[in-house]
């Protein structure tokens, strides 16, 4: 074998060598061996849902994988943000925007958890999320509404504009700009942009308010009337949707949230589909009552009145004392001519809430259909106790008196309906009946 | 290569092992996070529970069962009155801990100022869920009656005089199941009787349970729907009973349409034109201004006076309610308090009748977020401007709070606030300068304003659930003058004139207050008015605006005293 050996000189080199590489490699050895443990921020445990627990703790152990991960630290700050431990969110949000500054989430995120109890600090964070994606309306508008709050309206009204020169239809942006010029005492200015607003569903109650309040004010009193009837008239606006705030959605795992998103399922038409979300849940959560009613509601809308049923006393077996249970099971029974016990039902409901109009006005239904007519007026005669602008209840009072010919007793609950709601068409065709009109 | 730059290469590889160089941030403490400041200015309000012999402490009943019941979290309120008309206001203090457990106390002012029991016996020693209070002479026999709302029912105490009151509920017509809040009397047809109009909450369902992030907690009032509060006629007294009557006119009154969530009540007149209007401060949803139709109707307003929604167009969390003219523009400005993620509202009046959101010009947002109850526009130094003061208690624990066994409570408490008025609304936080006040983290409900000592300066009573009553005397250093000024009606037994309207003018300044104790959150104040003159040694004249709609000017005089002003007593304005 032929072997070459390196001169000395060299030699001492190599060894030199050889010797700090050991040095420093032994060095990096220990130094990993004592690094620090990665401290994370706390999150909370005590007294929150294990499916809650478990989904945050799986967000947290990416972070231990990888401590130096962005989405890893953001991740677990969008889990808990989802299920509304804003304040948890803020620390694990605030590393990840600092190891990768140019993520919109961080901010944008971080600064929402911060508006609700720190808002100067909020909207700061909004602003760099502007920063970061400056053609994305939602976070602008965000951020504009924030700055409305805040009283700083020109620079709100500022964000607002940038939305509306990119989207000239956009009605959340036309809502906070109508509202700005109405804050700055210019409502004719401010009405045609509410006007535009007050067509979408979500900024209808809020647009058709301040349209009421600029019509008031350049003293349009017939106008301001017929819009204020409108803005009352209309259901309360929705939240604006946020697809970013949608997508974390799926990270709220707590029984209600899943209960949520089964009720959204039903109400938008999807019962099949809130009914397998309610199985699921139902099978890991068997006696969380008011999943299973809203199956039993599922089931009612599906036409499975027998699963309905059997749910509905499922729901009694476990809770016998919900009257949510007992009312449905009276209209189950309703449904099946049994009229005995749908009134059994209901009055179980009143024990354990006895401020249930509706419960007593099917009562005096089933009194009415077993021909007990003092039974009847006397538990019309409490609903409207609980309820004295009960409508349904006023009208049948009144027919119930018109039939026995009492009638300065129907005159009342005539005089009623009107002026809880002038002009009814069924009290209309009542009054025809009273003898000296 | 040298051995230096391998050291310091080994060094870097260290570092980026442990991940050391990128530390996270300290975590958010879940504790009360609002900032504690040395005072810098003088201190205006002074802890005199203890002297005062007041020992009552509030008892929501046990955390052990039904530990989430929502009226708990609602809290309970009380009323100072002068019960047994000798010139010292008495007091009355509300349990919520259910039928059968801690019974409502009375409390007797004695000569020394301090108070003691008399509750056992007195006829208004009673339990169940309170809420509120609300006082007025209903029998015009001299004598401060009691009303009390509790969940699930409305009772009426009649004073008989000799630490006696006699619970005429039945007998007096007065029929409300739901779950009454605050309540106030005044004379909406200015028949001389004094009106009721009761806020009810919601159609609260004890069953459903509710919480955020799978944790267990108080539900919030979107989980339910909104009922109608009650509007009762005084029909005088009934000749058959001798006692008073009142006719439930919700429906035929107008209010029947409306479903709100009533957690405040004010009665003013809202428009300026003499008759008193109902302002419902709702929770959640948009508040109900009901307008005078001044033939026993009333019709909602609020949306086109600017009162129903913030500035956002948005419904808040309305609770406490507080009435004055923070601006000297003798128009009467409206401040509403919220929940801890809203501000707080100031909406000012003008032009007459019309109101809009200027919470955050006012400097009033400065300062912690808190959730707000009970509160009050009231001129504490005598400067001649309305300060605000509000007490503060979240109705869901602190944001990521655990639910804590030891003292279920703790989440809950937070520290109450106060503003000084600087001059024309411009508000200064002074929460620091008031330690007693505002470090002292509780669940507060009610605040009620009286001049408990009768040094002529307004000192203010709060109430907690779970926690003390507190009196706070007021110990501000006097910037100027005042008035205490009672306004009566001799020809209706002399009782308080609720919904007068009294201004003191000085030079070219009107001081405007009205008559009317029931304000803030489920509590009752003292029926006096207090004016702030700041240095007028004297005023030129008194006008007052009577509940019938009359108005009478009375001279002149010294400041620094209490006066008592009687209808018909004064030169007739047109």
């Amino acid at each position: 074998m032929n072997v070459t050996c390196l001169p000395v000189g060299k030699r001492r080199w190599f060894a030199l060598l050889l010797l700090i590489s050991a040095a420093v490699g032994g060095g990096t050895y220990l130094g990993w061996r004592s690094r620090p443990r990665v401290v994370l921020p706390e999150v909370p445990s005590a007294g929150v849902e294990p499916a809650v627990v478990a989904e945050i703790e799986q967000a947290r152990s990416t972070v231990l994988a990888d401590p130096n991960s962005a989405p890893a630290w953001g991740q677990v700050g969008l889990v808990l943000f989802a299920n509304d431990f804003y304040g948890h969110a803020i620390p694990w949000l605030e590393q990840a925007e600092r190891m990768d500054p140019t993520d919109v989430r961080w901010p944008y995120f971080r600064g929402l958890a911060l508006l609700l109890e720190h808002p100067e600090e909020g909207l700061e964070a909004l602003r760099r999320a502007t920063i970061l994606a400056p053609r994305d309306a939602f976070v602008r508008l965000r951020w504009a509404e924030a700055l409305l709050a805040a009283d700083s309206l020109d620079e709100a009204e500022k964000a607002f504009t940038e939305v509306i020169s990119q989207q000239p239809d956009n009605a959340r942006a036309m809502l906070g700009r109508g509202q700005i010029l109405l804050r700055r005492g210019d409502p004719a200015a401010a009405i045609p942009l509410l006007e535009k607003a007050s067509s979408h569903p979500t900024a209808q109650k809020a647009a058709l308010s301040g349209l009421a309040e600029a019509y008031q004010r350049l003293a349009r009193q017939d106008q301001a009337d017929a819009i204020r009837q409108r803005a009352a008239d209309v259901p309360p606006d929705t939240p604006w949707m946020d697809p970013k705030i949608v997508r974390i959605s799926v990270h709220q795992v707590s029984r209600r949230g899943r209960l949520e998103k089964a009720l959204n399922l039903m109400r938008t038409d999807r019962a099949d589909d809130a009914i397998a979300e309610l199985l699921r849940l139902l099978r890991e959560e068997p006696d969380f009552t008011e999943a299973r009613l809203a199956l039993v509601r599922a089931f009612i809308v599906s036409h499975d009145l027998s699963r309905a049923e059997e749910e509905v006393q499922n729901a009694l077996a476990t809770d016998p004392s919900h009257p949510d249970a007992h009312v449905l099971a009276g209209g189950l029974a309703l449904v099946r001519g049994d009229i005995e016990g749908a009134e059994a039902a209901y009055r179980r409901a009143l024990e354990h809430r006895p401020s249930d109009a509706v419960a007593w006005f099917n009562v005096a239904d089933c009194r009415l259909r077993r021909n007990d007519r003092p039974g009847a007026i006397e538990a019309l005669k409490q609903a409207l106790r609980y309820r004295p602008g009960f409508v349904v209840a006023h009208l049948k009072l009144a027919e119930m008196f018109l039939d026995a010919q009492q009638w300065s007793a129907a005159r009342v609950h005539l005089d009623a309906v009107d002026r809880i709601q002038p002009n009814h068409p069924q009290a209309v065709t009542l009054k025809n009946r009273l003898p000296n009109r | 290569m040298s051995t230096r730059r391998f050291t310091v290469l080994g060094a870097v590889l260290v570092c980026m092992m442990s991940a050391g160089c990128s530390a996270p941030p300290p975590p958010t403490s879940a504790e009360d996070s609002s900032p504690r400041h040395p005072p810098r200015g003088p201190t205006w309000l002074a802890d005199v529970t203890i002297a005062r012999g007041l020992n009552f402490r509030h008892d929501p009943g046990p955390t052990n069962d039904r530990a989430y019941f929502m009226p708990r979290v609602m809290g309970s309120g009380g009323a100072v009155f002068d019960f047994d008309g000798d010139g010292r206001l008495d007091l009355y203090l509300v349990h919520n801990s259910g039928p059968n457990s801690s019974r409502n106390r009375l409390y007797q002012q004695q000569l020394d100022g301090r108070f003691v029991d008399v509750s056992d016996g007195s006829g208004v020693d009673v339990s169940g869920w309170g809420m509120g209070v609300a006082v007025a002479d209903v029998n015009h026999d001299g004598k401060p009656d009691l009303l009390l709302t509790e969940y699930g029912a409305t009772r009426l105490f009649l004073n008989e005089g000799n630490t006696r009151f006699r619970e005429i509920t039945r007998e007096s017509g007065l029929d409300n199941p739901l779950w009454a809040t605050s309540a106030a009397f005044f004379d909406y047809d200015r028949d001389g009787w004094l009106d009721l109009i009761v806020a009810n909450y919601l159609e609260y369902n004890p069953a459903r349970s509710c919480g955020t992030g799978g944790r267990t907690d108080f539900c919030s009032p979107s989980s339910f729907p909104g009922v109608v509060s009650r509007l009762f006629r005084h029909r005088g007294i009934d000749p058959a009973t001798g006692l008073p009557r009142f006719e439930d006119v919700t429906v035929a009154a107008g209010l029947g349409s409306a479903l709100g969530k009533g957690l405040g009540v004010v009665c003013a007149d809202f428009n300026g034109d003499r008759w008193p209007d109902i302002f419902i401060a709702n929770d959640g949803i948009a508040n109900f201004l009901w307008i005078n139709q001044r033939n026993g109707t009333f019709r909602e307003e609020a949306t086109s006076r600017g009162v129903a929604f913030l500035a956002t167009g948005q419904p808040a969390a309305n609770m406490g309610i507080a009435l004055g003219d923070v601006d000297d523009d003798g128009l009467d400005d409206l401040f509403v308090t919220h929940l801890v993620d809203e501000t707080h509202t100031l909406w000012r009046q003008g032009p007459r009748g019309l109101f809009q959101d200027r919470s955050v010009g006012s400097g009033m947002t400065r300062g912690w977020r808190s959730t707000g109850f009970g509160t009050a526009l009231v001129d504490l130094d005598q400067d001649g401007w309305l300060d605000a003061v509000w007490v503060n208690g979240g109705v869901v624990r602190r944001r990521g709070a655990a639910p804590n066994d030891a003292d279920f409570w703790q989440p809950y408490r937070q520290r109450h606030q106060i503003f000084a008025n600087r001059g024309k609304g411009e508000f200064q936080d002074i929460s620091r300068d008031n330690p007693d006040f505002s470090d002292q983290p509780g669940v507060g409900r009610a605040l009620i304003v009286a001049d408990l000592d009768n040094d002529g300066a307004p000192d203010l009573l709060t109430t907690e659930i779970a926690g003390p009553a507190r009196i706070f005397r007021n110990v501000a250093p006097r910037a100027g003058h005042g008035l205490v000024i009672r306004a009566v009606l001799p020809q209706v037994g002399g009782r308080d004139a609720y919904g007068a309207e009294v201004t003191v003018r000085v030079g070219g300044r009107r001081f405007r207050r009205l008559v009317q104790p029931g304000f803030s959150y489920l509590c009752s104040s003292d029926p006096r008015v207090f004016v702030g003159l700041a240095d007028a040694s004297s005023y030129d004249d008194i006008e007052v605006i009577w509940p019938d709609g009359s108005r009478e000017l009375f001279p002149g005089g010294t400041t620094d005293r209490a006066i008592t002003l009687r209808q018909g007593e004064g030169t007739t304005q047109p």
